[in-house]
């Protein structure tokens, strides 16, 4: 009986860097048979990319077998490197496809088809090929050619739009979508494999990053397409209300601020009149949330002009005391200002406290997260109940809520002086969810249940030395995952050409000294 | 099992029971698109998570929560209350005819029903069931409380997002930890239902939303022994732009070293040269010897003072037709507003319209998530109300009289 879940399943991998190689070695961890072809006329950039044993820096050399991602994404495939540029490289190219079940690319839309190798080719060499080409924007439309990386595409699928502080600009999220189009990518491969043995029919799968890309937003898209409301970052001024920002005021230097939003038109004019009602209120250009929202810098100036003259009390005082009260927050700092939850419906309407709280040593940090009001007393008990927690502003979930920042600025004074994993463990032992924000040291040395899980191999590589490859994220009770080492440069060249292709030792040295085999 | 003979779409032999909260309905949805028979089993009244923001035109109202409509599509829907012995009766001849199983209860949750893998598996042998957790079933964190900026904290994916001089960050918004773990969900799915083509034989998968942020990112710790600095790596005495302003919003750009990048930014000083917005500096300049290391500010100055007037002077839109035309790395940050409008996603027809008519409407959803020759994926219907398909599952499919459902009704199973 097999052991794997994919045990004979045989792959044909032109991938290169995380949206491609991700794709292959989850295959390759439930015991496909990977092989990928690398070569010097399209090459795979993580082999010159570090991380590198000790911080070494390489020197430039697409040959390198020592770059770290490509060890940790390449984990249990075979490498054949073939030259690409000559027809006769294409040549064993196609014949490997014969050998397959299915081929894997995500070069730039186009560009395989202009080797020779689209899919109306391999079709006609193996009638039943499943081949999955994943590329930025797709293989048709007029973007279609455009070549590409995560990190870029991020800000295309609007990713970037909703990560960050509302007062800074977007932070950088990383090539997120290489490592979620992936697994849409599996997935399709997959069923296209169950359909194939029900059907006999292959199939070609062209997948679009961007779209695949798109559904992490959907409930959000949703929001603005029925309620034309266009998501940003949390707390940034886009969203639910204009004015709705973080306006700065007298103390500047010490960092304090104050928010303020207006929601509906009897609040805008409850607003114009704390304000004094200045000329510029009755400006066509505010005169509707719409008209507002379209010429929100100007407003935002104006407001400035008067918060930057009150203390922030102050400005909470005169909008909350008013007749028709304006919603209004004070903030201490940057800091708060930006974990402050204007939206709680949107945000976290259930939790409160909710943030990253500074524990003890060098940007060591903590999250806590408290929903009920029982956690919250299971929270007092745990913190010792000091005597602002029987604060009659903090007895109930709205008080907590309303006084948010206050209560964040006080649960940290306790965090300060403990380790994130201290603040974990009690937190979690009384039944509050927490949890330390890991960095990569504790997720290989520390963490007790990645520990548990062997989430982490050792690898043995000859070249790096001991490395450490990852274990996917769900276990089977039948089947287990493989983790084995990344393969040198052209490391089964010769494994490959023999056992796949039938060739001698003649043949093979041939093609090694015509350079058709590099 | 289904009917085998059914080939229509890729998974139409196969149906799907559907246990899961927000932390796994995007897999049964993706299952769905593929051509499963998904069935929603919700408690009745409706499953919490349809409390999550936001609503339709605001209102906050189980039937009308955009996020439980944005991950639920392909579903049938049916209530059930699991927990009482004719609810879990009915359960188990669901079970016989499924082929997955998927929830997202604490650990022990299903075992504690008698509706644990090892008794499911009496029922139905081929059944596979995936049951996604936090932590995973076992393990000294598998009770441990995770809401999503645990999981983004814990998973190692925060750490590294944000400022420097400010706490780590998480997306805004709903979930995409859960994301993750469903994605994975669904594509393990596939691979043990390999398995059972080979050997006739279903299993249980138990995945932990933790191992899935941690298996799709990079340490940086490995071979480095130190962390990438929150903000990224950078000469510290220099700045280098990565956001700028344009006419409508903001793009990101950087002039990065390395040999892979010289021509990107090449290519992008000749787009600004032929709008006569390149300095003779930025024309002249040597990207084969830029090195962060090296740079001064001065010189970063000089190169990114005509490129920020430039941004200035294009709108987004114009900016991402340039990068396409020119073959430049960098894209605009669009918003869902942009998302809806984008020319390439038209294009290849993306959007798809989902009739309300409950609300009298039609919603755009986002289309499938990949284009396929043979089989087409296809998004078959909207979310399902609170019990929406109880008869026609119950009664047409499963043969329950309909007193007896009037009764079951009446005792709050359905």
């Amino acid at each position: 009986m097999p052991q794997k879940s994919l045990e004979g399943i045989k792959v044909l991998d032109f991938t290169i860097v995380i949206a491609g190689t991700f794709i292959t070695r989850m295959l390759a961890n439930h015991g496909a048979d990977v092989l990928k072809i690398e070569s010097r006329s399209h090459p795979e950039i993580f082999r010159q990319f570090g991380p590198f044993k000790d911080d070494y820096p390489e020197p430039f050399n697409p040959w390198n077998n020592r770059g770290g991602s490509f060890g940790i994404w390449n984990v249990g495939k075979r490498s054949i490197a073939l030259n690409l540029a000559d027809p006769r490289g294409i040549e064993i190219a196609k014949r490997l496809v014969s050998w397959a079940d299915i081929v894997v690319e995500n070069f730039a839309g186009g560009v395989l088809k202009r080797m020779g190798l689209g899919y109306e080719e391999l079709v006609k060499i193996k009638p039943d090929i499943i081949m999955l080409s994943s590329c930025m924007q797709g293989q048709t439309g007029p973007h279609s050619k455009h070549p590409g990386f995560g990190t870029q595409l991020v800000n295309l699928v609007g990713l970037s739009t909703i990560t960050g502080w509302p007062d800074r600009e977007p932070a950088s999220v990383g090539a997120y979508t290489d490592i979620i189009a992936p697994r849409f990518s599996v997935m399709a491969i997959l069923a296209a494999v169950d359909y194939r043995r029900r059907t006999g029919k292959g199939q070609y799968i062209d997948l679009s990053q961007y779209e695949a890309g798109v559904p992490l937003l959907s409930p959000l898209i949703l929001d603005n397409v029925v309620n034309k409301r266009v998501a940003s970052r949390v707390g940034n001024q886009s969203e639910y209300a204009a004015p709705h920002n973080a306006y700065p005021c007298r103390d500047r230097h010490t960092d304090r601020w104050c928010a303020i939003g207006v929601y509906t038109e009897e609040e805008w004019r409850s607003f114009c009149k704390i304000l004094g009602d200045p000329p510029w209120t009755k400006d066509d250009r505010f005169n509707t949330l719409r008209a507002r929202r379209e010429n929100e810098e100007e407003l935002d100036r104006r407001i400035e002009e008067w918060t930057i003259n009150l203390h922030p009390d102050d400005v909470v005082r005169r909008l909350q005391l008013a007749d028709d009260p304006v919603p209004v927050k004070r903030l201490y700092t940057g800091r708060e200002l930006q974990e402050y939850e204007w939206d709680v419906k949107h945000r976290s309407p259930y939790t409160v406290p909710h943030n990253v709280y500074r524990c003890q040593w060098e940007d060591r940090w903590c999250v806590i997260a408290v929903y009920t009001d029982e956690e919250w007393h299971s929270f007092c008990k745990v913190i010792g109940n000091p005597q602002w927690t029987t604060d009659s502003r903090f007895n109930t979930f709205e008080g907590r809520k309303e006084n948010e920042e206050e209560l964040d600025r006080l649960i940290a004074t306790w965090t300060v002086n403990r380790t994130p994993e201290e603040v974990m463990n009690l937190m979690q032992t009384a039944g509050i969810p927490a949890g330390i924000v890991a960095t990569g040291e504790d997720l290989i040395e520390h963490d007790l249940q990645l520990k548990h899980r062997h989430a982490y191999h050792e690898l043995a590589h000859p070249e790096i030395g001991v490395y450490h490859g990852v274990a996917p994220s769900y276990e089977f009770s039948k089947c287990q995952a493989e983790v084995e080492r990344a393969p040198l440069m052209g490391e089964h060249n010769e494994s490959v050409l023999k056992e796949l292709l039938g060739m001698s030792d003649e043949e093979i040295k041939e093609l090694i000294r015509e350079q058709i085999v590099e | 099992m289904a009917d085998e003979e059914k080939t229509d779409a890729m998974l139409s032999p196969y149906r799907v029971l559907d246990l899961t909260d927000e932390k796994g309905q995007l897999a049964g949805k993706l299952l769905g698109d593929l051509g499963a028979d998904v069935i929603k089993i919700e408690k009745p009244g409706g499953d919490p998570s349809r409390n999550l923001g936001p609503f339709y035109h605001d209102e906050v109202d189980p039937e009308k929560s955009l996020n439980w409509f944005a991950f639920n599509t392909s579903k049938r829907g049916v209530t059930l209350d699991i927990e009482k012995p004719e609810g879990q009766e009915i359960f188990r001849r669901l079970v016989k005819s499924a082929d997955f199983i998927i929830e997202s209860f604490p650990p022990g949750y299903m075992d504690s029903l008698g509706l644990g893998y090892s008794e499911l598996e009496k029922v139905d042998p081929g059944i596979i069931v995936i049951a996604i957790t936090p932590f995973g079933q076992t393990g000294p964190y598998r009770d441990f409380k995770a809401p999503d900026i645990v999981l983004w904290a814990m998973g190692g994916r925060m750490f590294a997002i944000g400022d420097a001089d400010r706490p780590p960050l998480r997306m805004s918004h709903h979930s995409q930890a859960y994301i993750q773990a469903a994605l994975d969900a669904g594509l393990s799915a596939m691979m043990a239902l390999n398995y059972r083509q080979m050997t006739g034989e279903g299993q249980f998968i138990d995945i932990s939303i933790q191992t899935a942020l941690v298996q799709s990112g990079e340490t940086g710790w490995d071979l480095r022994k130190r962390f990438q600095p929150r903000g990224g790596m950078r000469n510290p005495g220099v700045q280098i732009t990565r956001t700028w302003s344009c006419k409508d919003g903001l793009v990101t750009w950087v002039y990065m070293p390395g040999q892979f990048r010289a021509a990107t930014n090449i290519a992008f000083v000749n787009w600004l040269d032929s709008e006569g917005m390149a300095t003779d500096f930025l024309k002249e300049f040597d990207w084969e010897e830029f090195d962060y290391a090296e740079v001064t500010q001065e010189i970063m100055d000089r190169l990114e003072e005509p490129t920020a007037k430039f941004f200035m002077s294009h709108t987004k839109l114009e900016l991402l037709e340039g990068a396409v035309q020119h073959r430049i790395l960098f894209y605009p940050q669009f918003d869902t507003t942009d998302l809806l409008e984008s020319v390439q996603l038209d294009a290849r027809e993306y959007w798809v319209n989902l009739a309300h008519p409950e609300l009298g409407t039609t919603i755009t959803y986002p289309g499938p998530f990949a284009k396929l020759s043979e089989t087409p994926i296809k998004i078959t219907r909207r979310a399902p109300l609170i019990g929406e398909h109880n008869h026609e599952i119950y009664e047409d499919e499963l043969g329950i009289p309909g007193e007896e459902i009037s009764k079951l009704k009446q005792a709050g199973i359905i």
